[in-house]
């Protein structure tokens, strides 16, 4: 079996609160604790506060609710007042739409517990690292609710609907929690009163939530990643060698006697100094390496051109001179004199300085 | 790479020469008789002996077989192609023959030197 590939530089431990995903259960909750906390006002009723309980709507209950238009508790006691609620439907937000696997929503924290300050770090100039914690991008929906309240008095109908009114289009959560857009278009009011039975006031109305959906995992991988940032940026230096071809400088660095010699050549017109005789000047002349002396062609050291036409090693001789950096080459078997208009061009293994 | 491929590679550089025949490109030019010849270029050497060989020193032209002096032309590229402008005044005005010199079509152009093709 293959062993699984791990890149332990992407192995980061994230905190469990970090990776806290949003479910239906989430969006549920914050809405229900907030028409209790924030919305159902407290209503009274013959002196005495009354405390408005919230339920959800479970199948069984909102299916009995619907028939008898009112709910009883376990003792067989009409429940009122009371609001419940259920959800209805989870539609996609087609006005928030993302690509979820290229987008990360980026966020930081500045402390880091691998933040040391020490005199170390300030000799190395190192930085403090921030803490990036890149968040998939939420699925957008837009959930809605069905809201049923009975109470016994119209009065305290209105002053529950009213709240909920108040309520409608603004961010219904907690601060630092989930938080999520509400809003309430219509209510429907209706009043029974039948025979032997308790009058009741009964409005239902219909919450459209902009919510948001995130995993905590997709894939077998967390949506929330944790990166460090560096702590310390080095430049290092990069040389372009123009030889492409040639990467290996320890190779020249070996052999470099023998390379600068087969890499020497010059080309240059020779200076006039008499019938027989031309010079080259500022040139150096390189000493044949003993790795070449029997495999390198002595004869052809210079290729002599005069008016253009070369001119064997046998019609001439050479000598170099140091200290002048001059080579003079002495014509013996050209067969004519040379005068100051003739051309003499000499190319081989001398350096141009 | 081991240092014998370095040295293979090397030799490549600076002890391979290669010849090319140029073509006439514009012998109405009234300051030169342009010649030219395409995808060929001149080869990179390794910088540490770029001092060695000059530019000027890495290739030789020769007109019907007769060395030209670097003085006597000019030496461009064009994007893939090599150009060599002979320079009309750097030539005699006569020929052999007491006939004005002029560089013709029928004429061998060639370079040789550290060139490769493209």
């Amino acid at each position: 079996m293959e062993r699984k590939e791990t890149n332990r530089g992407k192995q980061r431990s994230i905190d469990k609160q970090y990776i806290k995903g949003v479910k239906l259960i989430d969006v549920d909750t914050t809405i229900a604790d907030y028409i209790v906390d924030s919305i159902i006002p407290k209503l009274e009723e013959n002196g005495t506060v009354l405390k408005v309980p919230l339920l959800y709507g479970n199948a069984e209950r909102w299916n009995g609710a619907r028939k008898n238009g009112y709910l009883r508790d376990k003792r067989g006691r009409l429940q009122i007042p009371l609001v419940m609620f259920k959800r209805n439907s989870i539609e996609k937000d087609e006005s928030l739409t993302n690509l979820k696997d290229v987008n990360k929503i980026a966020s930081f924290r500045k402390y880091s517990p691998t933040n040391r300050y020490d005199k170390f770090s300030i000799m190395n100039n190192t930085k403090p690292t921030i803490e990036h914690y890149n968040i998939a991008v939420p699925s957008y929906v837009t959930i809605s609710y069905e809201v049923m309240i009975w109470t016994s008095f119209t009065e305290h109908m209105n002053q529950i609907v009213e709240a909920f009114q108040y309520a409608t289009d603004r961010y219904w959560g907690k601060v630092e929690e989930y938080k999520f857009r509400t809003r309430i278009d219509s209510f429907d009011t209706t009043q029974e009163v039948a025979e032997g039975s308790e009058r009741i006031i009964r409005t239902t109305f219909t919450m459209v939530v902009n919510a948001y959906l995130l995993p905590e995992t997709f894939d077998d991988k967390p949506v929330t990643q944790k990166v460090f940032s560096p702590k310390k940026v080095i430049f290092g230096i990069e040389t372009d060698l123009t030889g492409n071809l040639f990467t290996n400088v320890s190779a020249y660095n070996e052999y470099q006697n023998v390379i600068d010699f087969i890499a020497t050549r010059g080309s240059q017109m020779a200076t006039f100094v008499n019938a027989n005789t031309v010079k080259l000047t500022n040139v150096y002349l390189p000493l044949l390496p003993p790795e070449l002396v029997g495999t390198f062609d002595v004869n052809n050291w210079f290729r002599v051109y005069v008016n253009g036409e070369f001119k064997s090693y046998l019609t001439y001789t050479f000598s170099f001179n140091a200290l002048t950096n001059e080579i003079t080459f002495n014509f013996t078997g050209l067969g004519f004199n040379l005068d100051g208009n003739d051309e003499v061009a000499i190319t081989g293994k001398f350096q141009e300085l | 790479m081991s240092s014998i491929q370095d040295l293979k590679e090397i030799m490549k550089e600076i002890n391979e020469p290669n010849e090319f025949e140029l073509f006439s490109f514009d012998l109405n030019h009234p300051y030169y008789w342009i010649f030219k010849v395409e995808k060929v270029r001149v080869k990179k050497i390794f910088t540490k002996i770029e001092p060695l060989r000059l530019f000027k020193s890495r290739f030789d032209v020769f007109i019907n077989g007769l060395f030209i002096a670097s003085n006597d032309y000019i030496f461009e590229t064009k994007g893939d192609d090599l150009y060599i402008k002979f320079i009309r005044t750097q030539f005699p005005p006569l020929d052999q023959f007491g006939n004005p010199y002029i560089l013709e079509e029928t004429d061998e152009v060639k370079i040789k030197g550290d060139l490769e093709l493209i």
